[in-house]
């Protein structure tokens, strides 16, 4: 279990019956936390569409160059068809 | 008191290889199957097998007490036997593990220019679809009710497998099957059920499915096959999903749910949530109420907060009941808040941001996609009068083609299973992960032990533990019984038809004293097997 999973454990525990907003009001470091971890949230989401609409591919890596890098996302998505499965 | 519901997960694949001309799923499956032999942990075939083990198999169970095969055209996984939610979700999570392993030995295999991918998802967005299966273990009592008294499924349980979506949906750009258009849906299977009840899973997919196969003593239990849920990339989507399931699930068995929440078209109930992304949308009732699915789920989790306390829950189920609750809350006005945990949420809340760069709105996508669809099968011209007969401008078709396509690529890269060590090898879910946006459950530790070593209290125990230690000496293995040739030449059957009773049994065997299968099969021949009769 992560850290944060465990903490967040524990917070369950703690709350009983006292509704999130109380808890969040009362607890600064959780606020503060939650805070960081939209912003953190905010910047990976920002970070990967700049990428998308600037680069060619966000996903062909290094070694992959050679086949998804020349494909546009039309391409890509008109290849990836399946079977019907289950 | 209602028995442990135990659980496991099969999931299907998506799989292409890249460079290829025309790309042969059914060949690149076994490739994938084949993959496994390179990885170095022990196997045992699943099917009668007299041939040479260097030649491919189609289904192998692994020591991890999981089953990895080929199904129709997918490389299918399926989880062992799991009694824990954090197991399930860390072995569900092994097995994306073991086959991205099997990706990256396939493509050291491939010529120059090709490169085999796999998704985690559930439709191609051309109208096929795959599966990502639930199975949890019943009474056999209680299968019966749901199998056999259709009013008593359809009152209690499908207007929760029904409403479930809008916490455990994959998200999905666009619609399929003929159903109404639409931007993004919550739901990839949602499109894909056609019939309320029905044996089959590849067409006319019923929402409640009857297969009988219980793979385990029959008498006293059944296994629910639930085939409308999708391929989960987030650890938290996962562990709702069969958190509350099994809540549910325990409140019929022990007849503790009793409210009649019948819905008058539950098929087409399923399609409206899917679409309904203000979350505001009544469901009509066969009683005539009408009620929103978050509503219908709030009677669910008020009536399961209540038989907790009346069974005095245990931890695991007081924990899913306080994050469902939570999520409950939070879903009207702040979905926001969940775009770190809830699949459809994530990939929401992505796409939004893609199409606020373009200047576009949701609103535009919907109404342009059956045009951009219909472009693909019919000419350009028929699509322009179209378009012109809806009040767009034509003017705008290249840009909003573009856009289209450019949302349904980030679609499915976000289940692009990659998780290399640069950013630039992962998907895009696992892009976002590494940057610390997505909420994890488990540690890495915890997922890396679960692709070798069986959940310690099932009988996915014992079968994991044979197979790592005696895969040399097992003929077959399916999910309740190994066949074991002893050196004397004799076959024996290791019964494993109780799945949760060789708990107690499998942690008393000291595997150093049995460092033989005759040893092995000599002790079980007094716990727990019979005569073959092959």
């Amino acid at each position: 279990m992560t850290e944060q999973r465990r903490i967040k454990r524990e917070r369950h525990k703690r709350r009983s019956k006292e509704s999130e907003a109380t808890i969040l009001s009362n607890d600064s470091t959780l606020v503060a936390e939650t805070k960081q971890s939209i912003d953190r949230m905010d910047e990976a989401f920002d970070d990967i569409i700049a990428q998308r609409t600037t680069a060619t591919s966000v996903i062909a890596g290094e070694q992959e160059r050679h086949s998804l890098i020349k494909m546009s996302d039309e391409e890509l998505v008109k290849k990836f068809r399946q079977k019907g499965g289950e | 008191m209602a028995i442990p519901k135990l659980a496991g997960i099969e999931t299907e694949y998506g799989i292409l290889i890249f460079g290829e001309e025309e790309s042969n799923p059914f060949y690149a499956s076994r490739l994938m199957l084949e993959a496994y032999r390179h990885i170095g942990e022990p196997f045992v075939p699943c099917e009668n097998y007299h041939g040479d083990m260097n030649d491919v198999m189609s289904s192998l169970m692994l020591s991890n007490g999981a089953r990895y095969y080929i199904d129709h055209a997918h490389p299918e996984y399926s989880t062992p036997e799991c009694r824990s939610i954090y197991d399930l979700v860390a072995a569900d999570k092994a097995g994306e593990r073991l086959l991205y392993a099997c990706q990256c030995q396939v493509n050291k295999s491939l010529p120059e220019g090709q490169e085999i991918r796999l998704y985690k998802n559930n439709s191609d967005q051309k109208g096929n679809s795959y599966g990502c299966h639930e199975n949890y273990l019943l009474s056999t009592a209680l299968f019966e009710q749901l199998n056999h008294q259709t009013p008593l499924m359809l009152r209690y349980f499908i207007p929760f497998l029904v409403t479930r979506t809008v916490f455990c949906g994959a998200g999905k750009v666009g619609s399929e099957n003929g159903t109404m258009p639409v931007g993004f849906q919550l739901s990839q299977r949602a499109d894909f059920f056609e019939t309320l009840i029905g044996l089959q899973t590849t067409h006319h997919r019923p929402l409640f499915n009857t297969r009988d196969e219980p793979h385990a003593n029959k008498t006293q239990f059944r296994r629910l096959h639930v085939i409308p849920g999708d391929a989960n990339m987030a650890e938290f989507s996962t562990y709702l999903k069969i958190g509350t399931t099994r809540l549910v699930l325990d409140m019929l068995e022990d007849g503790f749910f009793q409210d009649d929440l019948t819905l008058a078209e539950p098929l087409a109930a399923f399609k409206i949530v899917s679409r309904d992304l203000n979350f505001n949308t009544p469901l009509t009732l066969a009683d005539g109420r009408r009620l929103t699915a978050l509503e219908i789920q709030h009677i669910y989790s008020r009536r399961a907060e209540q038989y907790l306390e009346q069974i005095n829950g245990n931890d695991e189920q007081m924990e899913v009941l306080d994050e469902w609750q939570d999520v409950l809350e939070q879903l009207p006005e702040q979905w926001n808040v969940l775009s770190n945990r809830l699949d459809w949420a994530v990939k929401k809340r992505l796409l939004d941001k893609y199409l606020h760069t373009q200047n576009i709105t949701w609103q535009q996508v919907t109404a342009w996609q059956p045009i951009v669809e219909a472009t693909l099968s019919t000419s350009e011209i028929l699509a322009r009068q179209t378009a012109e007969a809806r009040g767009l401008f034509w003017s705008d078709y290249h840009k909003q083609r573009e856009i289209y396509f450019g949302l349904r690529r980030l679609d499915l890269e976000y289940h692009d299973i990659r998780q290399g060590y640069h950013e630039e090898s992962m998907g895009l879910f696992y892009q976002l992960q590494r940057r610390g946006a997505i909420e994890c459950l488990l540690t890495d530790e915890e997922i890396q032990e679960k692709m070798t070593i069986p959940p310690i209290d099932t009988r996915a125990w014992l079968r994991g533990q044979c197979v790592t230690h005696f895969a040399n000496n097992i003929l077959r293995a399916d999910w309740e019984q190994l066949y074991f040739r002893a050196p004397s030449g004799m076959n024996h059957v290791l019964d494993l038809t109780e799945p949760m009773g060789i708990e107690n049994q499998s942690i008393k065997i000291d595997w150093q004293t049995l460092d033989n299968p005759e040893k092995l099969i000599k002790y079980c021949q007094k716990e727990f097997t019979r005569e073959s009769d092959e």
